[in-house]
């Protein structure tokens, strides 16, 4: 574990943010015995939980620990010579029977051995009854990391769960208690939401659950200091499926859709930033570089113009005449400032990581030819059979080829039955007939449908899907070129519209095909103070936390903060977030996993 | 007032005085024949249990029963009755410090009542589980019972832990033991329950676990007690010596000889006397440091209750208290007593008869009024006598109008005790509970004592007045009123309502959990169930209703409560259920039946587990095929054998049939024909080429990398490949392959459906511009003409397409391009 963690110490928004972090660690620290007594102790991670527990838990801070190994979870178990051991993991079953592997064969060296099963953020019946059958509950111990919410930067929260959409495919509900207590830590730490809005099913599950915490602990939540965080809205991504398939155009999103950003770190081929070696560079991406935190917001297209009008405020000041004509320049320029040495490094990557990504999505580029599609159709209803017919019998990357065909699909209502069946047959004859399910999978989302009456047409319509003036406007709509993806539209109308959703109530439940609500909050005594406390100093924005289930991308939190820091809005947004998702994680969730 | 001292009796320098607590006379305790019976009072003013007392024939009235135990209340009430017939014959009983009775029956069992007569638990004391062993001798004490038995075994249970009892040690003599006491965990060094035994021989033996040790008294022992302080000990020898030492036996305290044979019994008076008492001569004699002592002479026979501050003294007539006189009482109440208390009370006397005098003695002890305030209270809280006790409180209160700066708080306090400790000690209550005893265990276990005494009432009034919580009292109520109440059938109703009603007046907030427990195990389910469901937390009632057996209900609230944990707990039940066949799979779904969340996890769970047996049985009572085909795909997926594969494959497209998708119906069974025929190419091709698990337009690009081209085309007839694909299937093939002839062969065999664009690109793919180039001309599109020529920098063929065009653009277009490729060339060579 080699991550560096963002530092939250002069949070914008919400500043003691850090709590979330410290509390995990502080429980983390508990679970560590202090002292190991005779022997050693061995810590053996769950390989998805490296990544996440890097975002709260320093390298510096593990090594303070009395453990002498550290290691991950993988089938082939070693014989140790540590007689203590702590097994961090995930509640899936499929680990259970590692650990029991691990058990037997470690039992056999040393005898007698302590273990601890720590799950993250719980354990489940399904895992202890697993354990079990698999004969060693008698010789372990089972605790609970209650490592939920953690922060990704200062606004943005996430459980890093990783298969957090294919649970809404599989209609697996277990983790909506783990939301809503999240959502609890959370109301304990900054104080209790005024209002609570909810939108779709799984949604209305979490906020049923926090309804009921509520009636029946409704006597002792006079709080006496102001919430920190006024509202909450609790977003189901099963509502919203077309925004996350719909490639994303900020700076952020593209780092996303091409390189792939893993707990908020990025890890690129050093070719890209003009090194040589192979072994990738990582880059951590977050609001603590300021020069990051002005870009990333960016339409891809305006990136450019920024760097370049950077570099003109720092030639004037500088009293350099000279044009910078291209880019290449920009970075010869720059590196001759002196008194920009401290940010010169990250600049340098920003402008290579720029370079590469309009390298890739330049002209006769597939990813560009794939975006004007997704705007063709997205923006003017166009249809891009042909071209998709084309990608699949050249047999190219399934996965963008679905995510297209969804795109295709979702906002038209669905393909004719000739097309239908047409291209499943395509599919299955091409990438082979395990497909079937994927396809399946893909048909009970309702991504990829038989045609049933377009209503894509009306939703663009009414909720002002389509901007061509993204540029000028500062529409939201500039995430993705001129699509405004309808999760943030919603959100956005909850703020804008008088009745708030019930003013789009037609829209949403016959058009969008969904439901929503508010949890009813008893009226209390807080009220009346924050009231006043508001009436006080009212130039200062709320906050709203929005709770993503299912996942959230780069370009949708982009638009929260667009949302946030327009003039005439007296909000600003703290995302969080069940899992950072993309198209790509999206459909590949999809896919049958081979056992 | 002064004759009240002249009753003290003096022992050595201390005073002692006997208190009437109540009069027994006309109650349910008078009409016992005391001498024939065993008895065991319970500390803290606790009840008495009396049990006939085999070793001794005498006359009973025909009401008692032999193998009965009577338990009464220190006023002499009938408290209840126990009926031991079940507990073989008992040898010894005693309490517990929750004021439960404790049976020891010889064969070694304890047996637990209330002190009501409700058998609670029993706990079977020996070696080894299958050998029990005649009780020798026994004792038990407020949190275990100790046991010698006839083996020789000394075993000690503690009643409080569950821990099965420790074995001490064996004595090889045990018939020569006379008696045994205990050195409770909170005396001993151990901080264990430490035996003592004396033996015939003149030994005191002191044991815990394994270890003993042995020390000699002067003459052979044949009883023995423990101070209640725990630190020294007195015992009886054989020749009727009477000696005290302390329990290192470092130092002899007193030796008395009385002359006498072995006492009936042998207890201490507080920590400064000792009593002995002989049932015969029905004589009890207080002795005392330096030969002092005390003679009593009953008429009848008595019985001797000790307590931490004094005995009790039950007779048929009375119960009264021995203990020394508190030094306030003596302060105030001794002949001549000038002591400011004694002033205070003087002067209230005065106060009462209207004598001037009153004011006078006051100012005199002005100085020390707040002493004498104090005196006052403290000795009013320790009588007994309610007279004396409002002239006491009288005369405190008197002097506190004189005094505006006494403490106000400690006289509200104290009144509050002394109203506390006589509405406990009523006759109805009858708990004679002395000021010490309720200062050493508090007040939480004042009403924990008033709930085992069921006077529920008392404690809720108790923590009310107290400001306490009352909650606990109030759960305790419904509690036992489930347990003691009349069981009828129709009665669960009311005393619901009747429980419901007080927790809703009182706003209590009551655990439901556990009052439906209580329910439950006294076998009324329905109570039980009317009750959980109040209980706010789904967690709490789920595992409730499973141990009834209320599938339904649990599975319903665990539904609702949305943790699918607790759906799972139900689950879990069910499956254990199923596995030792208690259940069938049908009873299990028409459980689960429209239980929509639970039939989806059971899923979940069972495909997790692959348990495909009953995951296939589940699916297919719910006839949903289409699960039940994606099932059998990821079968086929995952198997390797061809004919499992098909047949798999055919019941896959049979559910979907029954689902009517003809499309997925269709797909399987083309995949089922694609496996049978990769199969037979593989035995063709004699297993040179590895179809298994191959796409269709995988095998087609296959066959043709091992040029059979007909084969090939056979596939796409029978798959019904369309020429497009066919022909893109065929040019990658050739490409990717680098089989450039068979391409130009192919392209020339027929007019590309594709057009020749494609070929182009597969060709630069391949990075060859020089198969790129042959296939240019025949692209129709002039302008896609020039772009490739451009591309392959063959820029006088661009410029005689672009001629054809006539369009100057485009020329000026393959000037500019050309440039810049000449540029680029000469910074190369550069």
């Amino acid at each position: 574990m080699t991550e560096v963690i963002v530092n939250l110490e002069d949070s914008r928004l919400l500043h003691n943010i850090q709590v979330l972090r410290e509390q995990c660690l502080n429980e983390f620290l508990d679970i560590i015995p202090e002292t190991v007594g005779s022997g050693s102790m061995a810590l053996i991670l769950d390989p998805d939980l490296t990544g996440p527990l890097g975002l709260v838990v320093e390298p510096k801070v593990l090594k303070q620990c009395p453990i002498s190994t550290i290691t991950e979870l993988h089938d082939q178990p070693f014989e140790s010579k540590d007689n203590k051991f702590l097994f961090f993991v995930y509640p899936r079953l499929e680990l259970m029977a590692i650990i029991a592997k691990y058990i037997f064969s470690q039992e056999k060296v040393i005898p007698n051995c302590e273990y601890t099963v720590v799950f993250v953020p719980r354990k489940t019946m399904m895992c202890e009854r697993e354990l079990e059958k698999l004969g060693v509950l008698g010789n372990v111990t089972l605790e609970e990391f209650h490592m939920d919410l953690i922060p990704l930067d200062e606004d943005v929260l996430t459980m890093s769960v990783k298969g957090a959409f294919r649970q809404i495919i599989d209609q697996d509900t277990s983790n909506l208690i783990d939301v809503a207590k999240s959502i609890l830590k959370f109301e304990a730490a900054f104080g209790q939401f005024n209002e609570i809005d909810w939108i779709g099913s799984n949604s209305e599950i979490v906020a049923d659950i926090l309804q009921r915490t509520k009636n029946f602990s409704s006597k002792n939540n006079d709080q006496l200091f102001p919430s920190q965080v006024e509202r909450l809205i609790i977003f189901d991504r099963k509502v919203d499926l077309l925004s996350p398939i719909v490639t994303q155009l900020t700076y952020e999103g593209l780092i996303d859709e091409i390189y792939g950003i893993e707990n908020g770190i990025v890890q690129l081929d050093p070719q890209v930033l003009g090194h040589r070696g192979n072994k990738k560079e990582r880059k951590p991406l977050n609001s603590n570089d300021i020069l990051y935190a002005m870009i990333r917001d960016m339409n891809m297209g305006k990136v450019g113009e920024f760097f370049k009008k950077t570099a003109k405020q720092i030639e004037l000041g500088y009293e350099n005449r000279n044009i910078v004509k291209n880019l290449s320049e920009l970075k010869t320029f720059v590196k001759k400032l002196p008194s920009l040495q401290a940010e010169h490094h990250s600049l340098d990557t920003y402008i290579s990581i720029y370079e590469d990504i309009v390298k890739l999505t330049g002209g006769g580029s597939d990813l560009k030819k794939r975006i004007e599609c997704e705007l063709g159709i997205l923006g003017d209803g166009r249809q891009f059979y042909d071209y998709l017919k084309t990608q699949i019998w050249k047999e190219e990357n399934l996965n963008t080829v679905l995510r297209l065909l969804c795109i295709q699909s979702l906002s038209s209502g669905g393909l004719k039955n000739k097309h239908f069946d047409f291209f499943r047959k395509e599919i299955i004859h091409t990438y082979g007939f395990n497909h079937v399910n994927t396809l399946a999978n893909l048909e009970k989302l309702g991504m990829f449908k038989k045609k049933e009456g377009n209503k894509f047409d009306q939703i663009r319509k009414n909720l002002k899907l389509f901007d061509d003036n993204f540029l000028q406007t500062n529409d939201i709509s500039l995430v993705h070129s001129g699509y405004a993806p309808i999760s943030i539209r919603l959100i956005q109308c909850l703020f804008e519209k008088k009745r708030g959703w019930e003013s789009i109530d037609d829209i949403i439940k016959n058009q969008i095909g969904t439901h929503y609500g508010k949890v009813d909050l008893p009226k209390s005594k807080e009220k009346k103070i924050n009231s006043n406390i508001n009436q006080s100093n009212n130039t200062k924005k709320k906050l709203c936390l929005v709770f993503f289930i299912g996942g959230v991308t780069y370009a949708e939190i982009s638009a929260l903060r667009i949302l946030g820091q327009k003039e005439n809005s007296n909000v600003e947004f703290i995302i969080a977030t069940t899992n950072i998702l993309n198209g790509n994680k999206l459909i590949q969730s999809t896919f049958e996993i081979k056992k | 007032m002064s004759t009240y001292s002249a009753s003290w009796d003096l022992l050595h320098n201390i005073k002692y005085y006997k208190q009437e607590i109540y009069r027994l006379e006309e109650t349910e305790l008078s009409q016992l024949e005391l001498s024939g019976f065993l008895y065991a009072g319970s500390k803290n003013g606790g009840p008495i249990a009396f049990m006939v007392d085999y070793t001794k024939a005498v006359k009973q009235t025909s009401m008692i029963l032999s193998n009965r135990i009577y338990v009464f209340s220190s006023s002499g009430k009938l408290l209840g009755e126990i009926d031991t017939k079940d507990c073989g014959k008992v040898v010894d009983i005693g309490w517990d410090k929750e004021d439960r009775l404790i049976c020891v029956s010889l064969d070694s069992i304890i047996h637990i009542f209330s002190m009501f007569g409700d058998e609670l638990h029993s706990i079977t004391v020996s070696k080894t589980s299958k050998m029990t062993s005649m009780v020798n001798l026994c004792k038990i004490w407020d949190t275990g019972v100790a046991i010698l038995n006839e083996a020789g075994d000394i075993l000690v249970a503690d009643l409080f832990k569950k821990k099965s009892p420790a074995l001490y040690k064996t004595i090889p003599f045990e018939k020569d033991i006379y008696d045994m006491d205990i050195i409770p965990a909170q005396f001993s060094n151990s901080r264990q329950p430490e035996v003592l035994l004396c033996s015939s021989t003149g030994e005191l033996i002191t044991c815990v676990d394994f270890e003993s040790s042995v020390e000699y008294a002067i003459e052979p022992v044949v009883k023995l007690s423990l101070s209640p302080s725990g630190k020294i000990l007195a015992y009886f020898t054989k020749n009727g010596k009477l000696v005290v030492t302390t329990l290192k036996h470092d130092q002899i305290l007193l030796q008395f000889d009385t002359k006498g044979s072995c006492p009936t019994k042998l207890v201490w008076c507080g920590t400064d006397s000792i009593l002995c008492y002989w049932e015969k001569k029905n004589l009890l004699l207080m002795i005392g440091p330096n030969d002092t002592y005390v003679q009593y002479q009953y008429g009848d026979t008595i019985c001797l209750v000790p307590e931490i501050d004094g005995i009790r003294i039950i007779s048929n007539q009375t119960c009264e208290f021995l203990s020394r006189v508190p030094d306030v009482i003596e302060s105030i109440f001794e002949i001549g007593s000038d002591s400011p208390g004694a002033m205070l009370f003087e002067a209230n006397q005065c106060f009462e008869q209207m004598d001037s005098r009153a004011d006078k003695i006051i100012r005199v002890i002005k100085s020390d009024l707040s002493q004498a305030i104090k005196d006052c209270l403290i000795a009013a809280i320790s009588e007994f006598d309610l007279e004396r006790q409002n002239l006491l409180i009288k005369a405190a209160n008197l002097g506190k109008t004189y005094l505006r700066e006494f403490d106000h708080g400690y006289f509200a306090e104290k009144i509050k005790e002394i109203r506390i400790l006589n509405q406990i000690r009523v006759y109805l209550v009858g708990i004679p509970m002395t000021y010490n005893e309720y200062k050493k265990i508090g007040i939480r276990n004042l009403i924990k004592k008033l709930l085992n005494h069921r006077n529920h009432l008392l404690a809720y009034e108790i923590t009310r007045y107290l400001k306490l919580g009352s909650d606990k009292v109030l759960e305790r109520w419904a509690c036992d009123k489930i347990r003691y109440s009349e069981r009828q059938a129709d009665e669960d109703e009311n005393i619901h309502d009747q429980i419901m009603k007080k927790i809703k007046q009182t706003k209590s907030k009551v655990s439901y959990v556990k009052i439906a427990t209580v329910a439950r195990d006294a076998g009324r389910k329905k109570l039980a169930i009317k009750l959980i469901i109040h209980d706010p937390r789904s967690s709490n009632q789920v595992p409730l209703l499973i141990s009834m057996n209320k599938i339904e209900m649990a599975l319903d609230e665990a539904i609702n409560s949305r943790d699918d944990d607790l759906i799972y707990l139900v689950l879990f039940h069910l499956l254990n259920e199923l596995k030792s066949l208690s259940i069938t799979e049908k009873d299990l779904f028409s459980k689960l039946k429209n239980r929509e969340k639970a039939i989806e996890l059971l899923i979940l769970y069972w495909k997790k587990n692959n348990d495909e047996k009953h995951l296939q049985m589940l699916l297919e009572g719910l006839e949903r095929h289409r699960d039940i085909a994606a099932l059998n795909i990821e079968k086929v997926l995952e198997s390797d054998k061809i004919d499992f594969k098909t047949n798999t494959l055919k019941r896959a497209s049979g559910k979907f049939e029954q689902d009517k998708n003809v499309f997925y119906k269709q797909m399987c069974e083309q995949q089922s024909k694609l496996i049978m025929v990769q199969h037979e190419l593989e035995l063709k091709k004699k297993r040179s080429i590895d179809f298994f698990g191959k796409s269709v337009n995988e095998t087609i690009s296959l066959l043709l990398q091992n040029r059979d081209q007909k084969t090939a085309y056979k596939i796409k007839k029978q798959f019904k490949v369309s020429d497009k694909r066919y022909w893109w299937i065929v040019i990658s093939t050739y490409a990717k392959n680098r089989m450039w002839e068979n391409l130009s062969l192919f392209a020339e065999s027929k007019n590309s459906p594709i057009g020749y664009e494609p070929f182009v690109r597969v060709c630069l793919n391949q990075l060859s511009k020089k198969e790129a180039a042959r296939y240019i001309p025949r692209i129709k599109n002039m302008k896609k003409r020039v772009d490739f020529y451009i591309q392959l920098e063959m820029f006088r063929q661009a410029s005689d397409v672009a001629g054809q065009l006539k369009d100057d653009n485009i020329l000026k277009q393959i000037q500019e391009a050309k440039e810049i490729s000449k540029k680029l060339k000469k910074k190369q060579y550069k």
